[in-house]
């Protein structure tokens, strides 16, 4: 039946492990965590089942065909424009919710397959499916699974050629089921899944009207709306919530023949659920977690691994290694400056030197050289923080931990017309800005988006900052850390308050499934780290070589010392700091961390004192974080809204610096 | 049973039928028929309708019936008494379908119902916006006061205590989408609840889905206790 290019389309309700069925089939890797919403764009790959190639899709979580947020658009808007075979992924404790998105499936007359996965859960809560009556009752197959341990997946690769419609009989009430009736006769023959449509239709999906809207001549757009508001106008409540309605009422009886259900006691997993999400002793779980998080990143990570990686290696052998290579190849009369007993990159010239081999040899391995400064920077620094950060977060999400602070923050982010929903984008915000930029698309409204997305550019450090901050805190005085962190929190929730009341949009109320608590795998917290390392080394290392290249060049040219002038007005009188600081400045419109590196070399050097360092750092963390924030800005929000929030950032950045400095003065 | 409820259809219930009829045809801008006039004779029901007519209750324009004023306030009430009655007699009771139609078309004539027991209903049901069939609930002074003197057997969940189970009687929350996306949670009317918490925020566990929502959610969220199995 099936024939040699077929799509197979992995569909299902969030947090079910599409994820984890996609990584089977296909061999390759998507990002698999105990949150809902974790896929948010698509993933495609290759499988071959049984000598055929399939083109698989890992498609965002929907709990219905009527898409609430942006990722169940995504997923919807795929379905109606492809050919192709449904496999739906159901969590066998919830076959409440999977069956009604089963009926949808069946409207759009796709052929299926159904898996009813975490088989082991289900029963440890005491529920037993009869996947034989209920494959008979469907009339599609039906597999079990328990996917992270394979059982069952090759059964279901198997099936995959069994794939049909689903041909279960049931169907609307008689209001619902006659307006059906006049638009799917009224749509023209070439849409497919056309009872599908007409459902989506009746339901008063918006999405859906404007797409057909050209297919659709003058005359069957207005039987459509003549139905919708007829059958609109007869009920107190929205016709797509009485379709869910009537969907889950038959579900319910469905239900009935093929499950049963036995009442456990209370697991020890739902003592544990309980007591992350109480008010006091939810706090103190979010306290331990901080605190193991902060010893785990910040000591081990920031501390022992950077100075291993950075001490240890790059100083004692990468550079100097570099530095004796290029000297040899380009020779001139300088002698390289030693510090701590190692040849570091800057260096006493004697004599005349050839200028192409003092460029090139600067290029490389001088005071801004590509090696001795970015690949030191990218890897020995920042690398291990993004490492260690990373294991963490990926702990954090596949224990189910993270939707349970949502639960606790969700009040004070309401102030900044947020929900709690939001803290998943703001604390992968502290590992990468421009990841967690994209992941706002788990947010339902616009505005949230928006937000949120301002917010992480202004607000928000990255692990590279952190990394370099914590670093520098670690020499500063303690009361520097907590004047920056004040002013930080202070900073994210004015700005956001106000951005709540500026930004127009309604509605931050807060739904959100809870999954159960699970022990994360040691194998995808690794591979999921692994891909995390694997997108930074790709995008952020190549733009800390572009930093330093840019330096290099503006220190080649001399024009460092000219901007240096220029900006005289604003970092020495307005932020009271030296003039060089304008260098750290300019680099840190690239890449913020990297400004703050700059700070790092100043204040280790003596050049800047603590209360100069503080004003520093306040206004680079403000920065926008880097090159690649502002082109997800751009992709995610377009062009205008993303110059609107760069040109905000940067002036407010100083602003809060100048005043306080200010105030430090006065004190 | 509805045989019974037309046979001893008084004149004045009839004409409170006709009045209920030419309120639902404004309603749905159509014709729909009324089930308690079905089996009337239709002599009756024309003499009924003129006398509406003298009343100055309705107008009669091309064959339809429209109504006046006075005519519409007195269906609003008969409507109002209609569709709390069905929601009383399907919540309480767990009547079937037909069983509430027709006791529901028993009770709405105000010889039956008085006004003060009408308000005590509504308030004892937690003033509901529609029927169980999703029609509308034309609103009285109760609802606009939200006296809430009669404890009510339907409450918000956000009264209710922790560690329950509740039955869901309707939802009425802030704005529609949010309907929408509680029913793609499964938090529908009918379902079950058990309430895990209620600070910092509400934690609800239906069948095995734990969903996480904020007080105003909660607060339109009508329940009434669970015990064990179908009732109160």
């Amino acid at each position: 039946m099936v024939n040699s290019s077929t799509k197979i389309f992995l569909v299902g309700n969030p947090n079910v492990g599409k994820s984890v069925i996609f990584g089977y089939l296909t061999g390759t890797y998507a990002t698999v965590s105990n949150y809902p919403g974790t896929t948010v764009a698509l993933s495609q790959g290759e499988a071959l089942i049984d000598d055929k190639k399939y083109q698989v899709v890992d498609t965002p979580g929907i709990n219905s065909l009527i898409p609430m947020s942006e990722d169940e658009c995504v997923t919807r808007d795929l379905l109606i424009q492809n050919e192709g075979l449904v496999i739906q992924i159901a969590d066998a404790k919830n076959l409440m919710r999977a069956l009604p998105l089963t009926l949808q499936l069946q409207e759009m007359g796709v052929p299926m397959v159904l898996v009813i996965n975490m088989c082991d859960e289900a029963a440890r809560a005491g529920i037993k499916i009869d996947a034989k009556k209920l494959e008979s009752v469907l009339g599609i197959p039906v597999v079990t699974t328990v996917a992270i341990r394979k059982i069952g997946l090759p059964l279901l690769k198997e099936r995959i050629k069994d794939a049909r419609p689903c041909t279960f009989k049931w169907g609307y009430s008689t209001i619902f089921a006659k307006a059906l009736k006049t638009i799917t006769g009224a749509l023209p023959g070439e849409i497919h899944g056309r009872l599908s449509v007409a459902s989506m239709l009746l339901a008063g999906d918006r999405h859906i009207s404007t797409r057909f809207k050209s297919q659709l001549s003058n005359n069957v757009q207005n039987i459509i709306e003549e139905q919708c508001r007829q059958v609109a106008a007869y009920f107190a409540e929205p016709v797509s919530f009485l379709m869910n309605r009537e969907r889950s009422t038959l579900t319910q009886s469905l239900l009935e023949k093929v499950m049963t259900t036995q009442k456990r006691g209370r697991a020890v997993g739902a003592w544990l659920s309980a007591w992350t999400m109480h008010p006091i002793a939810g706090m103190i779980v979010l306290a331990g977690i901080l605190e193991l998080v902060y010893l785990f990143v910040g000591k081990f990570g920031a501390g022992t691994a950077v100075d291993f990686i950075e001490n240890g290696i790059f100083a004692k052998y990468i550079s100097p290694a570099f530095i004796w290579f290029f000297d040899k190849l380009l020779p001139f009369s300088h002698a390289h400056n030693v510090e701590e007993g190692f040849l570091v990159g800057s260096y006493v010239l004697s004599g005349e030197a050839n200028p192409i081999f003092k460029i090139l040899h600067d290029c490389f391995v001088g005071p801004y050289g590509l090696v001795v400064m970015g690949l030191s920077y990218g890897f020995a620094i920042v690398l291990p923080i993004v490492t260690t950060f990373f294991i963490a977060f990926s702990l954090m999400e596949d224990s189910g931990y993270l939707p349970r602070l949502a639960v606790m923050v969700n009040r004070l982010f309401k102030g900044m017309g947020l929900n709690g929903k939001a803290v998943l984008p703001m604390v992968l915000g502290l590992g990468c800005d421009t990841m967690a930029t994209l992941t706002t698309r788990i947010l339902e409204t616009k505005k949230q988006r928006l937000i949120v997305t301002l917010l992480l550019a202004l607000a928000v450090p990255c692990s590279a900052q952190l990394g370099v901050l914590l670093g520098m805190f670690g020499t500063m005085p303690m009361w520097a850390f907590w004047v920056w962190l004040f002013v930080m929190l202070g900073v994210m929730f004015f700005v956001g308050f106000a951005s709540n009341k500026i930004i127009a949009g309604e509605g931050n109320a807060f739904v959100m499934e809870i999954p159960p608590l699970r022990v994360p795998k040691f194998s995808n917290v690794a591979k999921k780290t692994l891909s995390h390392l694997e997108w930074y080394v790709k995008e952020a290392i190549p733009l800390f070589l572009l930093g330093t290249f840019i330096l290099f060049l503006l220190d080649a040219v001399h024009l460092l010392t000219r901007i240096q002038k220029l900006a005289a007005p604003l970092v020495v009188s307005i932020l009271g700091l030296p003039a060089q600081a304008a260098n750290a400045f300019l680099i840190g419109f690239l890449r913020r961390d990297y400004g703050a590196t700059g700070f790092f070399d100043m204040y280790s050097h003596g050049q800047l004192s603590v209360v100069q360092a503080l004003v520093a750092l306040v206004v680079i963390t403000l920065f926008v974080p880097c090159v690649a924030n502002v082109f997800m800005m751009v992709k995610e929000h377009g062009g205008k809204v993303a110059a609107r929030m760069v040109f905000f950032v940067f002036p407010f950045a100083f602003l809060v610096g100048g005043v306080l400095n200010w105030v430090l003065k006065g004190l | 049973m509805l045989q019974e409820t037309t046979e001893d259809l008084g004149f004045d219930e009839i004409k409170d039928h006709i009045l209920v009829r030419a309120w639902l045809n404004q309603e749905v801008g159509k014709e729909e028929p009324d089930h308690c006039l079905s089996q009337v004779d239709p002599l009756e029901v024309e003499r009924a309708t003129s006398e509406l007519v003298k009343e100055g209750l309705v107008q009669q324009k091309n064959g339809c019936l429209k109504l006046a004023t006075k005519g519409e306030n007195q269906a609003r009430s008969l409507i109002r008494r209609n569709r709390l009655a069905e929601r009383l007699f399907a919540v309480v009771f767990n009547l079937s379908e037909e069983a509430v139609r027709a006791q529901a078309c028993r009770l709405e004539h105000e010889k039956v119902l008085t006004p003060e027991a009408v308000e005590g209903i509504c308030s004892f049901l937690g003033h509901p916006p529609s029927c169980p069939h999703g029609r509308p609930i034309p609103p009285g002074d109760c609802c606009r006061l939200f006296v809430n003197e009669v404890r009510p057997l339907v409450t918000p969940l956000s009264l209710e205590e922790v560690g329950e189970n509740y039955r869901i009687i309707f939802i009425a929350p802030k704005y529609h989408s949010l309907l929408e996306r509680l029913s793609g949670l499964g938090v529908i009317p009918g379902a079950t609840l058990h309430l895990l918490q209620k600070r910092p925020s509400y934690v609800l566990k239906i069948e095995e889905t734990e969903i996480a929502l904020d007080k105003e959610i909660a607060e339109g969220i009508y329940v009434v206790r669970h015990t064990n199995g179908h009732g109160i």
